[in-house]
């Protein structure tokens, strides 16, 4: 069931009914949460892990929320940030050469059992794992979370334009990757 | 399923190639998600942030408590004596192995090696193949930066100046040239040449007046004591008594008077010689 975000700051707002708004948040946004945060680590493992994280880091500060944006956009920064961070963690960690993201991307995903796609589906995650981060996040905003550009300047403090320009950027390398041999 | 055909429309403008492929394979979602994942996750979260502990099954908790794991038989009543055993028997290596290698030295060095070494050193610096090492070397200590001692005097200046903590002021007044030393200044020379004269005046008038004071009488000592009279010198004699000793003060007497020969015996007179005797009185007298 979804709940309005003005129902969910009221009842957190009250002491006594907290954690009851937090569980309406949770059943709200947990989806959309989890597919941009496995959109960016791939694996379901590790989305989980990161999602844990996002969601008891929106418990912790949720009283700290203004409303000088969307509480969606809001709980978005908090997921984009976490699972970034997790991405830096794990790329500390390669400790052979051999060990790039392409590389682990294509053997965890063939390995992973919550991925169906075939060849293409492949090359094309790989495609998007070759971006920088921020046109990354862009593009997988932009295109399967079908966000608005003013939004997304709202989840990663960038000018309209400049993430225009990203996208353009992002979509361009995609097909270029696609179509190379 | 994506919806959104603006985004589409958009994508298809920029990219139209990439729009055909995920038309046709991207719109599917490849990744999927354990079943019932969601509705346990939301109530895992809410128990975390309840501050509840986790639920955990009967058949878990039968599981988790029961011990699948055997010990040999009095594992832990020999546990200790094991330990220490086993320490004693580290520390018993550790001890050879550092016997081992202070005993045996593993790096050789030829012999001689260090005696000869600075020759060595010395020999290469001196027939270095590269030439251009010693020249570059030679050239580099000898070099000077240009105009440095064109500007050495204005830098020594300035420190002196910056130490004094005030300015040079010119003697002349502004406008006039310096003007240099002239060796060939003839009235400069005749300043030095009349001081001079003046100072050798001066010394020979004071070496007139000098030899002058007693009236024009010869300044020669010896001439003046031998016009000396006897009572003059008994007189002297008797004013400094002092400056004596016991051989000195003889009153008013005559040299000739100072021994009755005649008087004296034949002992006495022996147990001087003449020349004692004028010796003695020619030192205390005079």
């Amino acid at each position: 069931m979804a709940y309005t975000e003005e129902q969910i700051l009221e009842k957190f707002s009250n002491e006594s009914t907290k954690e009851q708004a937090f569980s309406m948040l949770v059943q709200t946004f947990q989806e959309k949460l989890y597919w941009h945060i496995r959109r960016m680590v791939k694996s379901h493992d590790d989305a989980d892990d990161v999602l844990q994280n996002t969601l008891i880091k929106i418990w912790r500060n949720l009283d700290k929320f203004k409303g000088n944006s969307k509480l969606y956009t809001w709980l978005y920064r908090i997921a984009t940030n976490e699972s970034l961070t997790f991405i830096n963690q794990r790329k500390r960690k390669a400790t052979t050469a051999i060990e790039t993201e392409d590389y682990d991307l294509s053997a965890s995903m063939k390995a992973d059992p919550y991925f169906e796609g075939d060849e293409i589906q492949l090359k094309l995650q790989a495609a998007i794992d070759t971006l920088p981060n921020k046109q990354k996040q862009v593009f997988l905003m932009r295109y399967y979370d079908e966000m608005k550009y003013d939004e997304i300047s709202d989840v990663l403090d960038t000018s309209v334009g400049a993430l225009k320009a990203s996208y353009h950027h992002a979509v361009k390398k995609i097909e270029k990757y696609l179509l190379q041999d | 399923m994506l919806t959104n055909s603006n985004i589409q429309n958009e994508l298809k403008q920029i990219a139209p190639q990439l729009y055909a492929i995920l038309k046709e394979n991207g719109q599917l979602n490849p990744f999927k998600v354990p079943a019932n994942y969601f509705v346990e996750n939301a109530a895992i979260i809410q128990q975390v942030i309840e501050g509840k502990e986790v639920e955990i099954s009967d058949e878990l908790k039968s599981a988790l408590e029961a011990n699948a794991y055997i010990l040999p038989e009095n594992y832990f009543d020999n546990l200790v004596e094991e330990i220490i055993i086993n320490i004693k028997n580290i520390e018993q290596d550790e001890i050879s192995l550092s016997n081992t290698y202070k005993s045996t030295e593993v790096f050789k060095v030829p012999e001689g090696y260090f005696e000869g070494l600075e020759a060595k050193v010395f020999d290469k610096i001196y027939q270095a193949d590269d030439e251009s090492f010693i020249h570059d070397f030679k050239e580099a200590s000898q070099t000077v930066p240009a105009d440095y001692f064109k500007n050495l005097e204005g830098k020594v200046w300035d420190k002196i100046n910056a130490d004094k903590g005030g300015r040079v002021v010119e003697m002349q007044p502004q406008g006039e040239p310096k003007q240099a030393d002239n060796v060939f200044d003839i009235g400069k020379w005749a300043k030095r040449a009349s001081a001079a004269a003046a100072v050798i005046l001066v010394f020979f008038a004071v070496t007139f007046l000098f030899r002058n004071l007693d009236g024009g009488e010869s300044f020669n000592l010896d001439a003046q004591l031998a016009q000396l009279t006897d009572q003059e010198l008994n007189t002297y004699i008797a004013s400094h008594a002092e400056e004596f000793d016991e051989f000195a003060f003889v009153g008013d007497f005559q040299l000739d008077d100072m021994f009755e020969f005649n008087n004296l015996d034949s002992d006495f007179i022996g147990d001087y010689l003449v020349d004692d005797i004028d010796e003695f009185l020619i030192e205390e007298i005079f």
